[in-house]
């Protein structure tokens, strides 16, 4: 198995490959490969088809983001600060804005917060079913892709007609929202909603419940409860390995305290529980939007802050978070009283999911299965490097 | 969770019932849809509504807008020549600029996409048209329900009526900490009012340091080019405001209230901290200056800054003409006006009061002891409507009676009064008599008439509303006719109905319709129909004087055709204080470039250094003219010629001048452009692209040099234009 034999001469063209110190060859997949999740590279020493040390190459997506918001505006960070997690931006949105709203005390009205929620659990559909492709694409299941990357595209769809974007949307602002919801938005949500409802079991059958798919995930990638909570997982990687964790539930904003929703976990926690944990969430959040539809009141939906050219964040300090589709994703925020903040810091989940657990998880894999295991953590590589 | 089939392998060929579905995807190009209503697509600027205030630069996130002169847009009042232009290499399309525009003339189209191998077509100066230049739906525009900008002003505390009845306690309350703050956080910094304050005060910046209560900054930037905020801060005309971006969609920033907030703060003990150079040791070189009215004052103040020994003549007991004799103390109150007077005094100016040049001491003494000679005696000559009964005792000039007001003289109040006249001088007169006939007997008995309907007199809004208030009748759209005088007294003034002020030529040539007579009651007449200068002060010059029409001829310096005298204030322009102020401050300038003792002065400076900018333009077009016609070089020509244009634009413009004066103290370090000279000379044959590259490098290190001279956005934005493209020439041939 480890030799290194030519096809048919059997001649030996490198002489003490077998020799036992140079068993182990580094084995690289990115930082550009189908099987990653973004410009990510893991560096990996393998024996044969098996996986001896894992090392996590990240710092192609740096962009500064931390650093760069000391030098901005308050307002013109609202612009960037999305720009830090692709798949589901949102949460950077959410929380930038509510990090300065309690600082500076100031109230959200309740049609934003609304809005709020909305916004947050479409990006999490999307989001989802983003990584459901990649999910799939890595064992050679190629039909989901196309389906739920074509689906993720009627959310993106009720974004460019709520936000004025796609992708990005720049539209959670510190005292509100941008903009209130275009006139029929509400039932074109419903018809998104619906629509991806009826898909939900399509999906099972060529995906959920695909033969592939259950030899491939299940027993693969898993990451031990007590090391789950040793190694600070959260989200659907720490749901999935059976603890009801979610700061939606444990510490409530905007209005989460007042819907009705569930906390799936799974139990194996391996990577057919976490990819599991997320498909029911989104059944979840299908029934979120719908209450946040029916319950939403009238009213304004942002409270005037001042001229942004000069708007001063009074000085103090927060910690918010807020539940992303990756899992906790925190805020540390410190103003001087100026015009830009002083320091940003972005927690997110993808450090301890994509990095540190990953490292752990890999190593004893075999190598068909390190794709797969990356994206059964459902990182996020630029928001790693930030 | 219905996941109940777990194992089939069939289970995934359900896939194929999907097989003969319509495709959700658009057949891009050959079909096409617009984005969302609200998309942020490429961006669109309504030319004409926008006045290029920059705010959109100054918000983008990116520094992806630049602005841009325009060609055909003018600058004027609220109004630049610039236009936004935007990189979409570095746009991220965050509509923050849009939101922020301050006249709504922004907007972006449902465009989704721009393919070009052509990466200069990825800047653009958005017009009506956009990108493509094709007329597209507007997606994302400015919405009134979320405004960025604070559209309302804080408003101002005054006295009501009763409170003001018949004393001269000043009207406006002025505004605390809070609100000037509030107040000044509305200002976006676009400096469309500098440009529009006849002195071209630093006023974003001193709305800035309010903001930041840094009140001795505030103060020290009115300083720069007014040496009188106390008294502006309260009657200024504020042009200002009329040009304030923030004024198209909303109500202007107050800036007058703030300057008055900000100087009311600072204690008359602690003007000199707000000194933004030192007093020069006085020199030997001596100016006198004629008249002690904010022209003559602005004058002295900056003079004896500059080292000269000036004395001030003033023929009136105290200093400060029309700000102490003319308007009044419910408007200007006096400790206002000697805040400010005192501190110029306190320079080293000397002040001689009583003397009446031309009558006590003729000019040609005054011109055998100084210098130069400036002449600040404002209008004081009441004119008068010549209409039958004028030359009666109880018929007074405003202006005669409104200095007897300042100065305590006893003179009669009659019951019943009429004043003539619409505008301001005339509101001043007449609720100051409203006062007094209040205070004598208890009751306001006072009618204002003149030429001008109600919808066109010249007065503000704001003082016939007061005045009426206070109990003034206005009687506006009639002409005198005479004053009727019956047994050696007045009873009253007669009048027709106006029909027009104006004839089609715009001239004032008032027609009546004598038929339409109206008499209104009154034993004392006012007339307050204008003011004119008094020339005799001038002999034995006058004759000598070269004229411009009804005025002396004087230079930008208001220097006249006799070198040592220069004209300033009302004399000359205006007439108002700032306008005043203005052309004591120039005058102050010239002087000193008149006597030559500050051989490079700042003025020079910077006309040097724009002038080298445009020799060295000149010479670029002029070579590349002669250049060889080598692909490498083709489509430079045009290029350097629109720089020419930039550069003749900003020296042509008063603005930019100013601007770089004001600015240019800042630098420290002294530059020589040596690199010029050694410019190369573009060969014929090989070698012209090497000579380019040379030329570039010197261009690019010009505009480096010079863009450390301002921070004033109008000549930034230029400069760096200028010398981005230098950079990027000297990159091109790859020889930095
Ligand atoms: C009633 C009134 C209200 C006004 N209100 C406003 C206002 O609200 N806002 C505004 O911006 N402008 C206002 N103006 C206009 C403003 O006052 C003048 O534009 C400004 O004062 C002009 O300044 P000046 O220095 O040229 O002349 P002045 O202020 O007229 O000063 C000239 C000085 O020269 C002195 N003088 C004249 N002849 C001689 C001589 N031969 N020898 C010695 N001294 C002499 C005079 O005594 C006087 O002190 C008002 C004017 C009037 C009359
Ligand atoms: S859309 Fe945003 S990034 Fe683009 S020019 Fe406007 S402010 Fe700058
Ligand atoms: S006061 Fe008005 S015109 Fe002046 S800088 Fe501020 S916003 Fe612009």
């Amino acid at each position: 198995m480890s030799s290194i034999i030519t096809a048919n001469d059997g001649r030996d063209i490198m002489p003490g490959a077998n020799a036992p110190e140079n068993r182990e060859y580094n084995m690289f997949i990115g930082p550009n490969h189908p099987g990653i999740e973004g410009n990510f590279a893991l560096k990996l020493v393998v024996e044969g088809d098996t996986i001896v040390r894992a090392k996590t190459e990240a710092g192609f997506l740096h962009r500064g983001f931390e650093k760069l918001m000391e030098e901005r505006l308050f307002i013109q960070n609202i612009a960037i600060v999305a720009r830090i997690c692709v798949p589901d931006p949102d949460p950077n949105e959410e929380n930038y804005a509510r990090a300065i709203e309690t600082i500076a005390n100031i109230e959200v009205p309740r049609r934003a917060q609304f809005i709020r929620v909305l916004v947050l659990e479409l990006s999490r559909i999307g989001s989802h079913l983003f990584t459901f492709g990649g999910h799939a694409g890595t064992i050679g299941l190629y039909t989901l892709p196309n389906w739920s990357i074509s689906d993720r595209d009627r959310v993106l769809e009720l974004f460019e007609e709520l936000t004025g974007g796609r992708v990005y949307h720049i539209y959670n602002m510190p005292g509100g929202v941008r903009r209130d919801l275009p006139s029929g938005f509400k039932q074109r949500v419903l018809d998104v909603m619906s629509y991806i409802e009826e898909r939900l079991p399509e999906y099972d059958d060529i995906f959920f419940n695909n033969k592939i798919l259950l030899n491939r995930a299940q027993g693969i990638g898993v990451l031990p409860k007590d090391k789950a909570l040793e190694w600070g997982a959260t989200g659907p990687d720490l749901r999935g390995a059976g603890f009801a964790h979610d700061v939606r539930k444990d510490d409530p904003y905007e209005v989460y305290g007042e819907l009705e929703f569930e906390v799936p976990t799974g139990e194996a926690s391996d990577a057919y529980s976490r990819l599991m944990v997320r498909r029911r969430e989104i059944e979840q959040s299908i029934s979120i939007v719908r209450q946040v539809l029916d319950k939403m009141p009238e009213g304004p939906v942002w409270n005037k802050q001042p001229n942004p050219l000069k708007w001063r964040v009074p000085a103090g300090d927060a910690y918010v978070r807020t539940e992303s589709s990756k899992g906790e994703y925190a805020y540390y925020m410190v103003s001087d009283g100026g015009i830009r903040p002083y320091r940003v810091h972005v927690r997110g989940a993808s450090v301890t999911h994509g990095v540190h657990i990953l490292e752990h998880m890999l190593t004893g894999a075999r190598i068909e299965d390190a794709s797969q295991i990356m994206f059964s953590m459902d990182a996020c590589p630029p928001e790693v490097d930030r | 969770m219905a996941i109940d089939k777990i194992g089939s392998i069939l289970r995934p060929f359900t896939a194929l019932k999907h097989i003969a579905e319509k495709p959700d995807t658009i057949d891009v190009p050959r079909h096409y849809r617009p984005a969302a209503e609200r998309y942020r697509g490429f961006h669109v600027n309504d030319m004409e509504k926008c006045i290029g205030c920059g705010t959109c630069a100054e918000i983008c996130d990116n520094d992806a807008i630049r602005m841009v002169p325009v060609k055909g847009k003018e600058a004027g009042v609220g109004k630049t020549p610039y236009r936004p232009a935007i990189d979409y290499g570095r746009c991220c399309w965050c509509a923050l600029c849009v939101d922020v525009c301050t006249t709504n003339s922004l907007s972006m189209t449902r465009e989704y996409t721009h393919i070009s191998p052509d990466t200069n077509t990825f800047f653009i100066l958005p017009d009506e048209k956009g990108i493509h230049e094709k007329e597209f739906p507007t997606g994302w525009h400015a919405d009134d329900t979320i405004n960025f900008l604070d559209l309302k002003r804080v408003p101002m505390e005054a006295l009501s009526a009763e409170e003001r009845g018949d004393s001269f306690i000043e009207i406006i309350k002025g505004f605390s900490k809070e609100q000037a703050r509030k107040e000044a956080s509305r200002c976006v910094s676009c400096g469309l009012c500098t440009a529009a304050c006849p002195a071209h005060m630093n006023i974003p910046e001193y709305i800035d340091a309010i903001w930041n209560d840094d009140l001795t900054e505030s103060g020290r930037q009115m300083y720069k080019t007014n040496p009188l905020p106390d008294v502006c801060g309260r009657i200024c005309t504020h042009a200002c405001e009329t040009a304030c971006s923030i004024g198209v969609r909303g109500e202007p920033i107050s800036i007058r209230w703030l300057k008055r907030y900000a100087m009311d703060q600072i204690p008359a003990s602690q003007l000199d901290t707000l000194l933004t150079q030192n007093v020069v040791k006085q020199g030997s070189q001596s100016v006198a200056v004629v008249g002690a009215g904010p022209a003559g004052l602005a004058a002295a103040y900056y003079l004896v800054l500059m080292g000269y020994r000036v004395t001030v003549f003033e023929k009136h007991p105290k200093a400060g003409g029309m700000m102490r004799y003319g308007m009044p103390e419910y408007r200007l109150p006096y400790e206002a006006i000697d805040k400010d007077i005192d501190f110029i005094l306190s320079l080293g100016v000397e002040l001689k009061t009583g003397i009446t040049v031309g009558k006590d001491l003729p000019l040609d003494a005054v011109q055998k002891d100084f210098d130069v000679v400036i002449m600040a005696t404002g209008f004081h000559g009441g004119r008068s409507t010549r209409v039958p009964g004028t030359d009666h005792t109880m018929v007074f000039q405003a202006v005669d009676l409104l200095a007897r007001i300042t100065k305590g003289d006893k003179f009669p109040v009659e019951k019943e009064i009429v004043v003539i006249g619409g505008g301001n001088v005339a509101m001043d007169i007449a609720r100051s008599l409203a006062r007094l006939q209040k205070k004598q007997y208890g009751e306001v008995r006072l009618t204002v008439t003149c030429l001008e309907t109600r919808d066109i007199m010249p007065a503000d809004d704001e003082e016939i509303e007061e005045g009426t208030e206070e109990g003034i009748v206005f009687k506006p759209g009639r002409g005198p006719e005479e004053i009727i005088i019956e047994d050696g007294v007045i009873t009253g003034l007669k009048t027709s109905r106006c029909v027009r002020v104006f004839n089609d030529q715009k001239m004032f040539a008032p027609e009546f319709d004598k038929n339409d007579i109206e008499v209104y009651k009154g034993a004392q007449i006012i007339e307050a129909i204008g003011q004119g200068p008094e020339f005799d002060v001038f002999a034995p010059f006058t004759a000598s004087l070269e004229m411009a029409g009804r005025r002396i001829k004087v230079d930008e310096y208001f220097q006249s055709s006799q070198p040592w005298l220069f004209v300033v204030g009302d004399i000359i322009k205006g007439p108002n204080l700032i306008t005043g102020v203005e052309t004591g401050h120039q005058a102050a300038l010239g002087v000193d470039y008149y006597l030559g003792k500050r051989a490079r002065d700042e003025i020079t400076r910077i006309d040097e250094m724009l002038g080298i900018a445009l020799a060295f333009q000149k010479d670029q077009v002029a070579q590349l003219e002669k250049a060889p016609r080598l692909p490498e070089l083709a489509g430079l020509l045009a290029i350097e010629k629109t720089n020419l244009g930039i550069v003749e634009a900003l020296l042509s413009g008063r603005n930019t001048r100013i601007h770089l004066r004001q600015e240019l103290s800042r630098v420290m370090r002294r530059r020589d452009y040596a690199y010029l000279e050694a410019l190369a000379r573009i060969p014929a044959g090989p070698g012209a692209v090497e000579a380019v590259a040379v030329r570039a490098k010197a261009g690019f290190h010009l505009y480096t040099d010079m863009l450390f001279l301002t921070k004033s956005k109008e000549l930034e934005f230029a400069m760096d234009t200028l010398r981005d493209h230098y950079r990027s020439l000297a990159e091109r041939f790859q020889t930095m």
